[in-house]
């Protein structure tokens, strides 16, 4: 599979994203899932392809924002076909890429994998 | 002496004393690689039969008798300044994550601001770049570091303040200072931890 799409959060969206929800400030993890990721990433596995999100250039986030938006797709996806096959599923097809800090990914991978219910 | 004097000097030395072989064997002598043996002009071999082999050999011991200390310097000095530049990384990353205790601590019990959370935000972006950079760096220079324990603590200490912190509600007391002062300390001792890896290998 190949990467046909991409999002730069810095671009796209932020480049200073906030917490979980709306509660939490405008550039939320909710409204990056909704607005961005969950669209983006059910046509990537619709259309059989790889979402490369990009970290690069973002500053500052903190553990909410993943958690709202990757954490929250991982447990939405749980929730329907099981925790594992969600995993393997969003890892399948969502690149994740950082070259300023490679460790965004990394936390990212892991609240993918072990979404925390907030 | 200063390692590019050093390396200016023996390119200096090396050149000339490879001039002066090929000056000899070129313009004195004849190599006759056939018979293996070293003619002069008047192409009769001379007295001492002096194998090529043997020149070869002579010029092979003469570089590493110069070359071997330099390298060895050359190593040792590249791997002295990597763990240098680890050991400042982490005391950096030290430096850095007192700083944003510092900062939870001026903000107990009170209405947390948004400029206030950006700036935590910001301070755990430079503290991550720091951990980033030394957690990349040390299993280049020891192989069995667990890459994956300092990443957790760190994202242990990372979690516990940024994920209730963007609440408009949250107010940091007593109670929740401490508990992040556990998950600061263990993130710290093994900073610590890596100091003595990256000094001892």
């Amino acid at each position: 599979m190949e990467i046909k799409d991409k999002i730069l959060i810095a671009k796209d969206f932020t480049d200073m994203p906030v917490g979980r929800d709306k509660l939490e400030g405008d550039f939320n993890g909710e409204l990056f899932l909704i607005k961005y990721l969950f669209p983006k990433f059910l046509k990537a596995v619709n259309d059989k392809y790889i979402l490369q999100v990009d970290f690069t250039g973002i500053y500052g986030y903190p553990s909410s924002f993943i958690s709202g938006s990757f954490g929250n797709l991982s447990l939405y996806l749980g929730k329907v076909m099981g925790q594992l096959e969600a995993t393997n599923l969003i890892l399948k097809h969502l690149s994740l890429k950082s070259d300023d800090n490679p460790l965004r990914s990394t936390q990212t991978i892991n609240e993918i994998k072990n979404p925390k219910i907030k | 002496m200063n390692l590019n004097i050093f390396k200016y000097w023996f390119s200096i030395i090396t050149f000339i004393i490879g001039f002066v072989l090929a000056f000899l064997l070129i313009h004195y002598f004849n190599v006759n690689l056939e018979k293996g043996v070293l003619t002069n002009e008047s192409n009769n071999i001379i007295d001492i039969k002096i194998r090529l082999g043997e020149i070869i050999t002579w010029f092979f011991w003469i570089t590493l008798y110069f070359g071997t200390p330099f390298f060895l310097k050359r190593f040792v000095d590249d791997e002295r300044e990597v763990k240098k530049m680890i050991i400042e990384e982490v005391n950096l990353a030290i430096k850095q994550s007192d700083l944003i205790a510092g900062e939870i601590y001026n903000l107990i019990d009170k209405a947390i601001e948004e400029k206030e959370k950006k700036s935590i935000l910001t301070q755990f972006e430079i503290l991550e770049r720091y951990v980033s950079y030394v957690n990349e760096q040390i299993p280049k220079i020891h192989k069995s570091w667990a890459k994956t324990e300092l990443e957790n603590r760190y994202f242990k200490y990372k979690d516990i303040i940024t994920s209730p912190i963007t609440s408009p509600i949250f107010i940091i007391d007593q109670q929740f200072y401490s508990r992040q002062l556990v998950d600061l300390k263990n993130f710290q001792q093994y900073l610590k931890d890596a100091k003595i890896t990256v000094m001892r290998s």
